[in-house]
């Protein structure tokens, strides 16, 4: 086997690496015992690209969210994550601010109070996370009514006509009127729900 | 997050190169030869994000504007109260809070307000020089 060191500090393997189950839960443990955010993943297409070959990002978590927040300096938050200074730096930047301003709101010290803090914090995000999700599921849920709205609309709109043309204006000319009375409303409700869906695609 | 690909097949990968220490590489390197008996080590010549070149004069950081990154406002903010830039901003934060309250943890400071915080951020940065 052979293991790829970059001129930057990223180590890589040149490809994966068969392991019996005994090997991998030492590989797997050996990891745990080196960074503090370590997750094994199954359901992922095997990767081809290697170091050197092109620049990778690795998506953060929040596990290691909640790390990048706790005190400490950064030369040992770059190793407990396996991630670069400057990667560490700007997500600190980004986050920092989020911190200070719960810091002054909530009436917290930033070292005194920090495990609170970062825990006040994550609390906050995943309940904002979630409710975003919520608004998300019930916007698709209203788009998807909107729509099913639309097919309703239509078939009775047919219905109506069909039935309309079935009629004859000599015998039942009181009843054709009232007929296309009701497929002037169903049109104007269908115009309505087209005009929601148009106006809930462009948001 | 480090994350560890397991295949059905047994073959285990990593999903992305992980940026180690000289340490870690080492205990890393070595568990595989204790574990895995012989692994050859290849030096790599890695790709880096190129900023472009661009010419900028360097705007000394001020006490005041240190103790304003420790505030409660946004780097939007503090970018429109400081003249300086997004990334200029991002990064300072970045890179000065953890470390300042890292030092003020080591030596069981709380963070003060006003004239007292630039005082302390006086002393870090002196005891740091």
């Amino acid at each position: 086997m052979r293991i790829l060191v970059g001129d930057y500090g990223n180590v890589d393997f040149s490809q994966a690496i068969p392991m019996s189950d005994e090997d991998r839960k030492a590989f797997i443990e050996f990891m745990k015992n080196q960074f503090a955010v370590v997750e094994v993943v199954n359901d992922v297409e095997q990767r081809y690209s290697r170091l050197g070959d092109k620049f990778f990002i690795r998506k953060w978590s929040s596990k290691e969210i909640a790390v990048l927040l706790e005190i400490a300096d950064q030369e040992t938050t770059c190793k407990k994550l396996g991630r670069t200074d400057m990667s560490v730096t700007m997500m600190a930047g980004k986050y920092i601010p989020a911190l200070t301003a719960l810091a002054k709101k909530e009436g917290l010290d930033l070292v005194a109070d920090s495990r609170e803090l970062i825990e006040i914090y994550l609390k906050d995000q995943f309940e904002r996370q979630k409710a975003k999700r919520d608004a998300k599921k019930a916007k698709k849920k209203e788009f998807d009514d909107l729509k099913d709205k639309v097919i309703e609309l239509e078939r009775k709109i047919d219905m109506q006509r069909l039935l309309l043309q079935t009629m004859n204006p000599d015998k039942d000319s009181k009843l054709m009127n009232e007929r296309q009375l009701i497929i002037r409303d169903l049109v104007l409700e269908l115009e309505t729900v087209e005009e929601k869906i148009n106006q809930r695609g462009q948001e | 997050m480090v994350k560890i690909i397991v295949f059905e097949s047994g073959l285990v990968d990593l999903e992305a190169p992980i940026q180690m220490t000289d340490a870690q590489r080492k205990q890393f390197i070595a568990f595989f030869q204790k574990n895995f008996g012989e692994v050859s080590v290849q030096d790599i010549e890695e790709p880096v994000k190129n900023m472009g070149e661009r010419e900028s004069t360097p705007k000394k950081w001020t006490v005041e504007e240190f103790a304003l990154l420790l505030g409660p406002e946004t780097n939007e903010e503090l970018t429109i109260a400081m003249g300086r830039t997004i990334m200029s901003v991002t990064i300072r934060r970045g890179g000065f809070v953890p470390e300042f309250l890292s030092w003020c943890e080591e030596n069981e400071y709380r963070i003060p307000d006003g004239n007292d915080l630039l005082q302390l951020i006086k002393l870090y940065m002196e005891k740091r020089q």
